[in-house]
């Protein structure tokens, strides 16, 4: 349900950390949540 | 392989499901509640089998939440889920680097990844990732779904742990006085169905005995056939412990299931317990957990790569703690 959520931080930013992903090892899915992959080009 | 039936049916009140999940060919027979703690309508149910066999990995349902006192929002109810132990246990240090290597693995082309990822020596950040030369610090932790029914003094992490700890209880004890279970899995739901979530947690260590003396005095029902397809009462697939306080359902393992804790007492042994998670109750604790790293003083720019862990997730019983 986290996966499909939208708006997982619905609108809050935490203060120091830029980026926030989510990964699921047996699907191996990642997301990213808050920020961008800074590895994606 | 073949498809259990799956039977829902409002049993207590308006609020209690009552779910039994049955496999004829297998001549297996399961049973475990879903209580939605809040209003809900189920759209769909969950489940998923262990590859091969009848015996269920995780029960659940999904909807969305109803009433007029709070936006709908989708949410989840889980049954029963069978977490399985996929490596041996290993130091918090060690569980976050090969955490971080399987992020990377899956977010990283590959071939950028130049050096291996280390334990950071003056964490925070908790891991040192090289990627393209540069360097990178993670934080990693686990997800684990909350459960917003329990106090502040309990958590879902502590019901595994608690878990976890009877398990090793189990594990003292002469397989002899246990034979009755050998070959089956044995689920032990504690606490009434309709008791509160805080009384439906595994047993504190000091109620550690009685909870031994109720799994050696259980005698494993395994029904088949019609029997187990359409039982007639609840009896005909739990067993009450005398005092009422756990109930025990059991099915057939396959032969082929191994795990050490069946490796030394010749069954395994889960737990059966219910939850309800809103989007809501997750969102509040995603912040909840990125906060708890934001807080943190920290030396680099950090990222932060959580691991959900759902039902059925494979990392409850390897004894590291979510943080």
């Amino acid at each position: 349900m986290i996966f499909e959520d939208e708006r997982p931080l619905n609108g809050w930013l935490p203060t120091h950390i830029k980026r926030v992903a989510l990964h699921n090892q047996t699907r191996r899915e990642v997301k990213w949540i808050l920020g961008s992959n800074p590895w994606a080009s | 392989m073949p498809i259990p039936n799956l039977q829902i049916s409002d049993s207590v009140g308006a609020a209690t499901y009552h779910s039994c999940v049955t496999e004829q060919t297998t001549g297996t027979s399961f049973m475990a509640y879903l209580s939605p703690a809040v209003p809900m309508q189920l759209d769909s149910v969950i489940f998923a089998l262990l590859p091969g066999t009848g015996i269920p990995r995780t029960l659940g349902a999904r909807g969305v939440t109803t009433g007029d006192d709070r936006p709908a929002e989708p949410v989840l109810m889980v049954g029963y889920d069978f977490p399985e132990q996929t490596a041996a246990a290993v130091s918090k240090t060690v569980q976050e680097t090969r955490d971080v290597d399987a992020f990377l693995r899956d977010a990283v082309p590959v071939g950028r990844v130049t050096r291996d990822s280390r334990t950071n020596p003056s964490d925070p950040p908790d891991v040192l990732a090289h990627i393209d030369g540069s360097e990178f610090g993670i934080e990693a932790t686990q997800f684990v779904p909350p459960d917003s029914e329990l106090d502040k003094s309990n958590s879902i992490v502590g019901r595994w742990m608690a878990f976890e700890r009877f398990r090793d209880k189990v594990l003292e004890q002469d397989p002899y006085t246990l034979s009755q279970h050998r070959g089956l899995l044995t689920v032990m739901h504690f606490g009434r169905s309709s008791a509160s979530p805080n009384q439906r947690l595994p047993p504190k260590p000091a109620n550690l005995g009685s909870a031994i003396a109720a799994l050696r005095t259980a005698q494993p029902i395994v029904r088949d056939g019609s029997a187990a397809a359409a039982p007639e009462h609840e009896s005909d697939v739990i067993q009450w412990s005398s005092d009422r306080s756990i109930f025990f359902a059991w099915t057939e393992l396959p032969f082929w299931y191994a795990s050490p804790f069946r490796n030394q007492m010749g069954f395994e042994l889960a737990l059966g317990y219910h939850a309800t998670i809103t989007r809501s109750d997750l969102r509040a604790e995603l912040r909840r957990v990125i906060s708890d790293h934001d807080n943190r003083k920290r030396k680099h720019s950090s990222s932060l790569s959580t691991r959900p862990c759902g039902p059925g997730c494979s990392s409850q019983s390897t004894g590291q703690s979510p943080r």
